[in-house]
């Protein structure tokens, strides 16, 4: 039925991903428990520590985009590369540990793209072989169809989507530095 | 010519927001500014904080009357869209027919829950990134992108005569991107079951909707393209022809069989 579907409003769509289930069904997993975690740890204690933290990273963050400039000031606009780049996205929580996303970027398009994903646990083995993949394929997908970022249910697998937002958005605002540039 | 331009991403009101500046000469007191902004949003308006002004008015400890000019102002257009949508968006049926815990205790646990209770989040989002996005003009941004979770606000071009480019998260395939938007100046805000589990609720009958699996509707202000896309969702099947008469807002109806409705303006990419 699924793919019937597809077929059907595939002339209405400029670009139609297609994965496979398990994946979906272990990030559904996933993201099914993570309100109610969120929910518990919503005391007023938590929320302190969640503002403290906040501030902390907030500082850090600032700390390391000042960093950057000035490197970036330093190096100057002269160099324009034109080897694969690569760029990686912020570490998010996930419901089974730190993710990771780290993309290749040569030429303006994504190469590569591979989740470093935590191998402690047998489960987050099987999550690994399940996910690694089609995360890939998702990628190299989406800049095949030059999007400059992702709407809709993002909060859904929020650790995710911001790991994945968040590489690619780095990748496209540098790809774009160096378009200028050159 | 180098183009500076500055994204950043914060974890702030239990979403990651990320905003995208194009332009070259901004500078970085404006995503400073605005991230405060929403950080104030936060702290004023979740009712999972306590000491929140929202979960002090649902606690009955402040009246709306003596609350900062922020809440005033977001109540009285939850009002007027609750009116538009023809009782549709409701922030009172948003709390759950239990009402919300104002953030005091497990909100699942019903004799903490405050009966009459409000719940404006799903406004509220929207009405901060426009606020967010006012900020990043004062400061001389004109070409930015805002992502609140996926709701996105769109301004001028991300590279010199470029449209914005969205991919529509596909809503059974996380993974997946079921539609893409091109624009400009554009809003776009999406409803469905798995934001957050299904807290989108009929008010009139306080079920989960039943056949529609997304709503995203486009437009002029993302604060109520987003109580749209609430109703949208919130009238199931139903919802796409309501939405088919709404004046300046184009909508994108997945139901769950697959089938995908839009409005003729919906403003689809061009296929490549």
């Amino acid at each position: 039925m699924r793919h019937q579907t597809r077929q059907s409003v595939s002339a209405l769509l400029a670009v139609t991903a297609v994965l496979g289930l398990p994946a979906a069904n272990a990030l559904a997993a996933a993201s099914a428990s993570s309100p109610t975690a969120k929910q518990k740890a919503a005391t007023a204690k938590a929320v302190a520590a969640r503002a403290a933290a906040a501030k902390k990273a907030a500082a850090a963050k600032q700390a390391a985009a000042t960093k950057a400039a000035a490197a970036k000031k330093a190096a100057g606009t002269t160099t324009v590369s034109t080897g694969p780049t690569t760029y990686v996205g912020s570490t998010a929580d996930m419901h089974w540990g730190p993710v990771t996303v780290t993309i290749t970027v040569e030429n303006g398009k994504v190469t590569s793209a591979a989740a470093d994903l935590p191998l402690e646990k047998a489960r987050s083995e099987y999550i690994n072989s399940r996910v690694g993949p089609y995360l890939n394929a998702q990628v190299v997908q989406i800049q095949s169809a030059q999007v400059d970022l992702i709407g809709g249910a993002t909060q859904t697998c929020e650790a995710y989507a911001e790991s994945l937002q968040s590489a690619l958005d780095k990748a496209s605002s540098k790809a774009t530095t160096r378009a200028a540039g050159a | 010519m180098s183009r500076a331009g500055s994204f950043r991403v914060e974890d702030v009101m239990g979403m990651p927001i990320g905003i995208d500046v194009r332009d070259p000469d901004v500078p970085s007191e404006a995503l400073d500014e605005a991230f405060a902004f929403l950080r104030f949003v936060d702290a004023t308006f979740s009712t999972w904080q306590p000491d929140s002004e929202i979960s002090r008015i649902n606690r009955g400890e402040l009246s709306v009357a003596d609350a900062h000019p922020d809440v005033i102002e977001v109540l009285q257009r939850c009002e007027q869209l609750r009116e538009l949508t023809e009782g549709w968006f409701d922030i009172r049926a948003a709390a759950g027919p239990d009402g919300v815990t104002a953030g005091t205790a497990d909100p699942r646990d019903p004799s903490v829950r405050l009966p009459g209770a409000i719940e404006p989040s799903g406004l509220v989002k929207g009405w901060a990134v426009e606020r967010a996005a006012k900020i990043l003009e004062a400061h001389g941004a004109r070409n930015f992108s805002v992502n609140a979770g996926g709701d996105i606000r769109l301004r001028g071009e991300p590279t010199p005569g470029a449209r914005w480019r969205v991919g529509i998260q596909h809503p059974e395939q996380r993974e997946a991107v079921a539609a893409i938007v091109a624009a400009n100046d554009l809003a776009i805000a999406t409803s469905g079951a798995y934001e957050r589990g299904e807290h989108v609720l009929d008010p009139h009958s306080g079920e989960v909707p039943a056949g529609v699996l997304s709503v995203s509707i486009t437009g002029d202000q993302l604060a109520t393209a987003d109580a749209y896309a609430t109703a949208v969702f919130a009238m199931g099947r139903a919802g796409a022809d309501w939405a088919a008469r709404l004046h300046g807002y184009e909508a994108l109806v997945i139901l769950d069989d697959g089938t995908m409705l839009s409005t003729p303006r919906f403003p689809f990419a061009p296929p490549a």
